[in-house]
């Protein structure tokens, strides 16, 4: 029995294969020229010590260009970036993707909300709006067509109905594939960012693209940040994700202020 | 009908016997001319510990169905085609059980077997070691519900918890499904006896 059950703390349940190299990538549809709308940077400081920077925070809406202009400007599809380089040197990124338009085939997924950390490693959801196949790239059991998510991570898959997230067989699940992926000190990272953007709310960073952990962690409460917190305007250049070191996190966009005049 | 499926409640349901030497039941499941499923059933002990093994000769592939307790409050059901290794759940109080299958795992709250994700998830593990599994236990569903019986034994529990994850069954019962109780002789009921009673010593 015991080898039985250290051989299960192994082994998850993920279906399919690669879904990155068989059904495209995160951005592989997402266009890639976009428009700041919003665009804010924050340091965070421990309160007490003016000298320590505990974390760095930009946050950047973007209207994408959709290459088309029969699309009202405000109806653009929208990019979030909500990216955090840590004083321990840690740097992280919370995307979310809206209003992309539909695709042809209601049934093919769409990319939605990310997670992306140093080193590569990614965990990305993916919705639809029509059950079809299985969500993921290889099929997959046909009792999968009806589930309209995915989350997708280091190149394993699992189907998810959004109406199951309360469900403990799911949550246990989800977890257990991020246990699984996430080296402990990513999983830390998270955990110890997380708190301190909700606290960045209040200080005018939106945290729209933190609607992934709703996918990732259901039902999750983050630990309240340990200790007090004060921010002030970044004087820094800001966190830029067409650096080099952001560049193992995200796909850079080509970011231009204002609107297109055509 | 009704007498068929008292039969096969009789014949299928839990109720191990007391003693050593293995209790061996046998029945004949069949329709008005399209199929006929031999079943054997072989218990050793009593109460919560019992092993209990099924064996199900279908037209080409045996199904086996093993139930036994290998420490207690730990159940552990398994069930294959053929060769062992098929796919596994142990219960263990209040734990979720934990589905085993082609070396990966999953487990679950028997509460959220209704939810799509759950059925999904379960079918994904099992359609990648054994997908024939799926089939069988839709089609053991077809054949529960033509006969009408109410409930089967907890042997079978592997069958209900798959028979909702794959595709309806792709065969069709013709007129009234009888069971007919044993004991019967000669092939394949002596093979499936032997292949029993030896899954019951196995650990």
């Amino acid at each position: 029995m015991t080898r039985r059950l250290s051989r299960t703390a192994l082994a998850l349940l993920l279906l399919a294969g690669s879904g990155r190299a068989a059904a495209g990538g995160f951005f592989d549809d997402v266009p890639r020229k976009g428009y700041l709308r919003d665009d804010v940077s924050l340091d965070v400081l421990a309160t007490g010590d003016r000298e320590t920077v505990v974390a760095r925070i930009r946050y950047i809406r973007l209207a994408l260009d959709p290459g088309r202009r029969d699309i009202a400007w405000d109806a653009w599809p929208e990019r979030e970036m909500l990216m955090v380089e840590r004083g321990t040197g840690e740097r992280l990124i919370f995307e979310k993707l809206s209003r992309l338009a539909p695709p042809a085939d209601p049934s093919a997924r769409q990319p939605r909300g990310r997670i992306a950390l140093e080193g590569g490693m990614a965990v990305e959801t993916f919705f639809r709006a029509a059950p079809g196949g299985a969500p993921g790239s290889g099929g997959g059991p046909s009792a999968c067509a009806a589930l309209d998510a995915l989350v997708l991570a280091g190149g394993r898959e699992i189907p998810v109905a959004t109406s199951d997230l309360d469900a403990p067989t799911v949550r246990l699940g989800i977890g257990q594939l991020l246990e699984s992926l996430l080296p402990p000190r990513d999983r830390e990272v998270v955990d110890e960012t997380v708190p301190i953007l909700y606290r960045a709310r209040s200080q005018g960073i939106p945290i729209s693209p933190l609607v992934v952990l709703d996918h990732l962690y259901p039902g999750r409460t983050f630990a309240p940040v340990g200790t007090n917190l004060t921010f002030r305007t970044s004087a820094a250049a800001p966190l830029n994700p067409a650096d080099g070191a952001w560049r193992t996190l995200t796909e850079a966009p080509e970011m231009l202020p204002g609107a297109p005049l055509f | 009908m009704a007498r068929a499926a008292a039969l096969l409640a009789m014949a299928l349901l839990t109720r191990p016997l007391a003693g050593t030497e293995p209790a061996v039941t046998m029945l004949l499941i069949a329709d008005e001319g399209s199929f006929s499923v031999p079943v054997v059933r072989a218990v050793r002990g009593e109460g919560p510990g019992a092993t209990i093994v099924a064996v199900l000769a279908g037209p080409r592939d045996r199904l086996f169905l093993r139930r036994s307790s290998p420490e207690p409050a730990v159940v552990l059901h398994e069930a294959w085609i053929g060769r062992p290794s098929g796919v596994s759940f142990t219960r263990r109080g209040r734990d979720p059980v934990l589905a085993e299958a082609g070396g990966r795992s999953l487990r679950f709250f028997e509460a959220d077997l209704p939810r799509p994700t759950v059925r999904c998830w379960l079918a994904g593990l099992v359609s990648r070691s054994d997908p024939k599994l799926l089939e069988v236990a839709a089609a053991i569903r077809l054949l529960k519900e033509s006969s009408g019986a109410t409930a089967l034994g907890d042997v079978f529990y592997p069958m209900t918890l798959l028979w909702d994850a794959g595709d309806p069954p792709s065969i069709r019962t013709k007129g009234v499904v009888t069971a007919r109780k044993g004991p019967f002789t000669g092939e394949p009921w002596d093979r499936l006896v032997r292949d029993a009673v030896e899954e019951l010593g196995r650990r």
